[in-house]
């Protein structure tokens, strides 16, 4: 999946503007950014639900305008609100989103019920969003798709499903799917994905293995000293917010590890933890630097 | 096949009971006409009383309440085609706006079928019930007037008429159709099928009560099924090719739009 220049505006309000995006086959991507950054409108564009203003984005090397129906055929969606006819049983939908595809996918539509312990009788208007996101899920993957469009998939879901869901995807994508998903929620990527694209009002930030991200960045460290009165890394370089509380030294380091460990060893240090920070943590800085 | 099926079931008890209503309606006004009227009865004097204007509006210039397809043509025509007609806008503007009011349609346009594909399978969707509606009604109506009617009448006048009045509700249909790409919210969609109806009635009857708005004629397709210009001249060559016109541009705009829409659910 590739886009170039991807841009859209809705008249004269921005959508999305120069969006370049590079997925190789097989790979987890996950699209990061605070909500009404571009990461929908970038999906819909990659869907052909929505005509780009200018650049282009293909899938499997076909054009998303011109081969939309060819690369549907290889495609899985989830949206972020899953909407499905409430006049039908799950049964019906997916037997109907199955007849769309040459293949038969019954088997598998009973099995991904099973798995994600789906009630096939139920009638989706009486559906809870939850359920309704169970079907979106089951009928994304019915049809063994090549490549997996996720948006906000875990909304919504409880933490046992979400654990059950993630499990079905790295199972799939051990099978060579590529899978591609929108989140706003840090923790999922930082389980899941291989790289990390962050958007933020329509641009791409930056795009990045999720390793190098948190390699570059801070290492959370929380010091204690027996003798607490003693002042500590004042003008030590690469100290961001330092926060001493009850002897206790708190404060983000992204500077040269060598400095601060000598600093350390001239004093008497009862605890030290020095600790990988969540993307949650990583992210929130970069937000704000930007 | 896949959407189109969809939609025949979906709208399946929609379609019965407009169906059967205006069936039965047809049915029981016909059926009534052997009890105020017969051979030897003069109830078009009772017509001849109307102001002039009032008697053009209802075609009773030209048709006469004295035989079954002058009664047929004023009384009941009228009200097929009017329901008929909001049946059928009714219908067809339903079937893609209803997919974005409920944001289906995100679900339809994520499977591999293409937009022309669904414009193609929904259009198939209304005409075929459109078609039905027109066979169930007219072959109700017809008969009803043998078994109630002991008279003669005109039966290759009276499948004229059918047959125009159909074209018209699919007319109708078509340009509801059109219709339901610029507007999708559902009670607006209503009111705008309603309103179309009623406007080209409207301007139907303005075509045939006023000399100066003689024009409107080409422009309201309620005036190109008028039971006294059919009844009493047989089919309008002139009108079939407005009305094939006028279709062919509705659908071929319908798919040029829809193919190249934003769909924001």
């Amino acid at each position: 999946m590739e886009t170039k220049n991807l841009t859209k505006y809705y008249g004269k309000s921005r959508g999305i503007v120069d969006v370049n995006l590079r997925l190789a086959e097989g790979e987890i991507f996950g699209f990061i950014g605070p909500n009404g950054a571009g990461k929908t409108t970038t999906i819909r564009l990659l869907l052909n639900f929505i005509f780009p203003t200018s650049g282009s984005a293909s899938i499997f090397g076909l054009d998303c305008v011109e081969k939309s129906t060819e690369i549907k055929r290889q495609v899985g969606y989830l949206p972020g609100e899953v909407n499905y006819y409430g006049d039908m049983r799950v049964r019906d939908l997916l037997e109907y989103s199955g007849r769309f595809y040459a293949r038969d996918c019954s088997i598998r539509g009973r099995e991904l019920a099973a798995a994600f312990d789906l009630n096939l009788d139920a009638r989706i208007e009486d559906l809870s969003q939850g359920n309704k996101k169970k079907v979106g899920i089951v009928q994304a993957l019915l049809h063994s798709p090549r490549l997996l469009i996720l948006d906000e998939p875990t909304s919504g879901l409880d933490p046992l499903i979400q654990r059950r869901f993630f499990d079905v995807l790295l199972e799939e994508n051990r099978k060579g799917v590529t899978i591609f998903f929108s989140s706003h929620v840090l923790n999922e990527v930082q389980r899941l994905c291989h790289r990390v694209g962050i958007i933020k009002e329509g641009r791409i930030l930056r795009v990045d293995d999720i390793e190098t991200i948190r390699a570059q960045q801070f290492k959370k460290v929380s010091v204690t000293f027996k003798a607490p009165s003693q002042e500590f890394a004042v003008g030590l370089k690469g100290v961001r917010d330092l926060v001493r509380e009850n002897g206790t030294y708190r404060f983000l380091f992204g500077g040269d590890m060598d400095p601060l460990v000598k600093e350390l060893a001239k004093r008497n240090v009862e605890n030290l933890w020095i600790e990988e920070p969540t993307l949650e943590e990583v992210f929130m800085h970069y937000y704000e630097k930007e | 096949m896949n959407v189109l099926r969809r939609d025949l079931v979906r709208n399946r008890r929609t379609f019965l009971i407009w169906t059967a209503s205006i069936a039965l309606l047809s049915v029981w006004l016909v059926s009534m006409y052997s009890s105020v009227a017969g051979p030897g009865t003069n109830i078009q004097q009772y017509a001849e009383q109307f102001p002039e204007s009032f008697k053009k509006a209802f075609g009773l210039d030209r048709l006469s309440l004295n035989d079954i397809l002058g009664y047929f043509g004023t009384e009941v025509h009228i009200m097929i085609i009017l329901f008929g007609s909001i049946f059928a806008v009714l219908l067809s503007s339903s079937l893609l706006s209803r997919e974005e009011n409920e944001k289906t349609i995100e679900f339809l346009l994520a499977r591999p079928v293409s937009r022309r594909q669904v414009v193609t399978e929904k259009l198939w969707a209304y005409t075929a019930y459109v078609l039905l509606f027109s066979v169930v009604v007219w072959t109700a109506s017809y008969t009803a007037i043998l078994m109630s009617y002991e008279g003669e009448f005109d039966a290759a006048r009276f499948w004229a008429l059918a047959l125009m009045t159909t074209l018209v509700l699919l007319t109708f249909a078509n340009l509801g159709f059109l219709g339901s790409v610029f507007i999708t919210r559902n009670r607006t969609v209503f009111s705008g099928a309603l309103g179309l109806v009623l406007v080209a009635y409207a301007l139907q009857v303005a075509a045939d009560t006023s000399d100066k708005l003689g024009f409107l004629k080409y422009v309201t397709p309620m005036k190109w099924a008028g039971a006294a210009d059919v009844l009493t001249s047989g089919i309008s060559g002139t009108y079939l090719v407005i009305m094939l016109a006028v279709n062919a541009a509705a659908l071929v705009a319908m798919c040029v739009i829809y193919s190249r829409k934003d769909i924001l659910v």
